[in-house]
């Protein structure tokens, strides 16, 4: 078994999608909670105790959404506490905290996906739709940067020749402008090189072929049919409305039956998923590692 | 038989009179190395490209182009793309994707490689150039060297036949150039690939060739083995100019039998046949003291709070009206002082400066009001506008009279794009529009980076010029041939410390490894000859050749 992050791209893609695409659309307080808990661990996992300002962030916003719900929503029949001749409800803050709680599950989900994905596997991604397309999105990615670093050097020289004055904001602006027409010059420029050297390897001679070093491997397929599996059970439970919360005018959680609890558990499995294939990767290593 | 014949080929650019290429023929034979050789804008580029049929240019031709037998109009796109492969001058723009191992991929995907066969193409050709550790690299992140490697190796994993390169090392400093060339040299001889190379280092690549192409104005004048060639050449010939030290020498000095091509021939057959009677030149006169222009104690710098120290200690002075070259090695700290005397980098300890006054003392853009300029290394990143006219005028409207004392005359320039001249023109432009600014501190970037002999000689007029109209030069170079010749001071930096500074003679014949291929052929014989000129004028002293 492979890292979660080396499984092939698409069943990455697929798994992650599908628990942030249940935690959007299923409003229930329960599996946003294991949602979040599931991220939050697998984003530890990446990265350790860094970025705090994120955590932050992120956990604060359950807090904000429940305080900030109330001040706009009326609905709810549990009044709390009466502020301007508006009533505080305890459903409105109760709500609002779900909602924030979805949002926070969704931004751990969503910045995980990006950790994950670099440019050469979205360039996978992308290849699966059109090969030129995703050549097309290769050759921007890397001429943007070019086009920055040249954008900077030319700055950095010009100041160096004193051609402005210090402070002087339309000498600044006039600046601005020649640097980006000559720009464009350097760029098309640029882009002859860049052409000359594609058709001189043979670009446009007839059929091309892709490369790619992502394989599917039986563990993809194995990672691709878990998740779809589990998320098609808690979807079609969501459907068939086992999930469905009620939160006005009074607070009412569905009924805690058999399948309630099978879906949650298809749930937990699928978000855990990620964590797995990590902490199995880990303790795998430290297992072969203790032999070395 | 011939891989790559030329005959009688006459090329026209349309909406051009006289022809770019007249009359040109030549052959080349399987595994052969050649190098073709010849001035700035003499048709080089033209030929090398009339040998790619995906590169040719919109022409009227006449007379054939041959490969391997058939007429090169007749290959096949694939054949043509895949046999024949083409390196350029820029490493970064030939770069396409962003990723090495994509890099490596593109020529195969667009002949539709099975993707198995390009695995194990992409295995064997990175274990052979050394590049595995980058294959998940960004191109981006390579160093200059890497990147042409990297363009080497994507065109040969095609498996051509014949390889073409139009000036591949003139952008690297000379460690990786000469890395790339004996990567080629490797080539030629593992896989008897042919090669085709236009090139101005010829130092190191001549006594390695099979095969020399010159070409003057258009046309191949004479092809033979190096030896042979160089052999017939009159010792006047402008190209010589460009050639190894041991050559030129040889022409100088009159000698008649085998022409040495490198050091080591020279040292046993050229150098016994001179008298060392007298060993050593009278020292000349030394410079007259003059006002220090730059002084430099105790700096240090780094770019970031926690890294290395680049300049570490550095202590140096530069005299007012001095062309100063400081040399050394990649990272040795020498754009670093550039930036730390125009401004752009600032010392956290030490004292710099800049005509007796501390350059922190220089407020609201002073520094650069008639006082220091930078010439950054990439001269494109100066010029703004259409014409080379409007690029001047930008500074000065009266441009004219302003650089009525620049020694070059720019008028048949005016009015072409700056993008469009040479690499020498485009310095010489760059400098004039620098030293519209009326600076009296002008720094330069590898200034002699990717010109050709004349160029150079050029350029060094130029920069005399202006040291004797009082301007001062600090320029940092890889190009120890220049500072040679053509320096009044030489400082060699290492570390970010200064560990010796001497004027060239004493500098170059002190250093046994970091010096020119003069002082390296007439070492111990002669002392303090460091040029190829010292070493004929000490020789005709001593009466010629025996």
């Amino acid at each position: 078994m492979r890292a979660f992050e080396a499984m092939n791209p698409a069943a990455v893609t697929v798994t992650l999608l599908l628990t942030a695409c249940i935690t959007i659309f299923c409003l229930e307080p329960v599996l946003l909670g294991i949602s979040l808990a599931c991220a939050i661990a697998y984003y530890l996992m990446r990265n350790g105790c860094r970025h705090a300002a994120f955590h932050i962030g992120a956990l604060g916003m359950p807090l904000l959404f429940a305080l900030l719900n109330p001040l706009w929503n009326q609905h709810g029949e549990t009044v709390l506490f009466i502020i301007n001749q508006r009533a505080i409800t305890q459903e409105a803050l109760f709500y609002g905290g779900v909602t924030g709680l979805r949002l926070a599950a969704v931004f751990y989900w969503f910045r995980n996906f990006s950790d994950l994905m670099t440019s050469e596997k979205l360039f996978y991604l992308f290849r699966g739709f059109s090969p030129k397309l995703a050549l097309i999105f290769t050759m921007a990615v890397r001429n943007l940067s070019l086009f920055r670093a040249q954008a900077k050097k030319i700055q950095t020289a010009q100041r160096a020749l004193g051609l402005y004055r210090e402070g002087h904001l339309i000498d600044d602006l006039r600046g601005g402008m020649r640097v980006f027409s000559i720009l464009l010059t350097w760029a098309l420029e640029n882009g002859i090189t860049a052409a000359n050297s594609m058709s001189a390897r043979g670009y446009g001679s007839g059929k091309r072929s892709s490369f790619t070093y992502f394989r599917w491997h039986n563990g993809d397929i194995v990672l691709l049919l878990m998740s779809l599996i589990l998320a098609a059970f808690v979807i079609d439970a969501a459907f068939r409305g086992i999930l469905t919360w009620q939160f006005y005018p009074q607070r009412i959680p569905p009924a805690v039956t058999l399948p309630y609890l099978a879906a949650l558990a298809a749930y937990t499995a699928l978000a855990m998923l990620p964590v797995i294939y990590e902490g199995k990767e880990v303790l795998t290593w430290h297992c072969l590692r203790r032999s070395i | 038989m011939a891989l790559l014949a030329a005959e009688h080929l006459t090329v026209t650019f349309p909406e051009c009179e006289a022809p770019v290429l007249s009359d040109v023929s030549f052959s080349l034979n399987a595994g052969d190395f050649a190098v073709l050789c010849g001035a700035t804008g003499c048709g080089k580029t033209t030929l090398l490209r009339m040998c790619k049929p995906e590169l040719t240019p919109l022409c009227t031709q006449s007379g054939s182009i041959s490969f391997d037998g058939q007429p090169l109009s007749a290959l096949d796109n694939r054949t043509s793309a895949a046999k024949i492969g083409f390196v350029m001058q820029h490493p970064e723009q030939q770069i396409v994707t962003d990723r090495v191992w994509h890099e490596l991929a593109f020529g195969l995907e667009n002949l539709n490689t099975p993707p198995d066969i390009m695995r194990r193409r992409i295995a064997e050709i990175a274990s052979y150039f050394g590049i595995e550790e980058l294959l998940d690299r960004d191109p981006a992140t390579l160093s200059g060297g890497q990147k042409q490697l990297l363009n080497l190796a994507s065109v040969m994993i095609m498996q051509p036949q014949l390889l073409l390169l139009d000036e591949p090392t003139a952008q690297l400093d000379p460690i990786a150039a000469a890395d790339f060339l004996t990567t080629l040299q490797r080539l030629n001889r593992d896989f008897s690939v042919t090669i085709l190379l236009a090139e101005h280092r010829l130092e190191e690549v001549i006594p390695h060739s099979t095969t020399l192409l010159l070409m003057e104005q258009g046309t191949v004048i004479m092809q033979d083995a190096p030896r042979a060639l160089l052999q017939k050449l009159p010792a006047d010939a402008p190209v010589l100019a460009g050639m190894p030290a041991a050559v030129r020498l040889y022409h100088a000095l009159g000698m008649r039998g085998k022409c040495p091509l490198s050091v080591s021939e020279a040292r046993q057959n050229l150098m016994p046949q001179l008298s060392c009677a007298c060993d050593h030149l009278p020292e000349p006169a030394p410079r007259p003291e003059t006002e220090p222009a730059v002084q430099i104690t105790g700096a240090y710098f780094r770019y970031e709070k926690n890294g290395r120290d680049i300049l570490n200690d550095l202590t140096f002075s530069v005299q007012t009206g001095a062309l100063y070259c400081l040399i050394g090695g990649n990272g040795a700290g020498k754009s670093t002082v550039l930036g730390v005397l125009s401004g752009l980098n600032r010392c956290y300890a030490g004292k710099v400066m800049i005509f007796g006054k501390r350059i922190q003392d220089y407020k609201h853009r002073s520094l650069h009001q008639n006082c220091v300029t930078l010439l950054p290394q990439d001269v494109q990143t100066v010029f703004l506008r259409n014409t080379a006219a409007e690029e001047l005028a930008e500074i000065d409207r009266h441009y004219a009279e302003t650089l009525a004392d620049f020694p070059f005359d720019f008028t048949p320039l005016l009015s072409r794009h700056p993008y469009d001249l040479s690499g020498g023109e485009q310095q010489l432009l760059a400098l004039a529009k620098v030293m519209l600014t009326k600076p009296r501190l002008l720094l330069l970037d590898e200034p002699t980076k990717g010109l050709d002999a004349q160029s150079k000689a050029r350029l060094a007029d130029v920069l005399h010029g202006l040291t004797a109209q009082g301007v001062t030069v600090l320029m940092v170079t890889h190009d120890i041939e220049f500072a040679a010749c053509h320096a009044d001071r030489c400082g060699f930096l290492s570390r970010g410390a200064l560990i010796s500074a001497d004027i060239p003679t004493r500098f170059f014949s002190e250093n046994a490894f970091y010096t020119t291929a003069a002082s390296r052929i007439s070492r111990g014989y002669y002392r303090q000859t460091v040029t190829v000129e010292q070493v004929v004028q000490l020789g005709e002293q001593n009466g010629g050749c025996r």
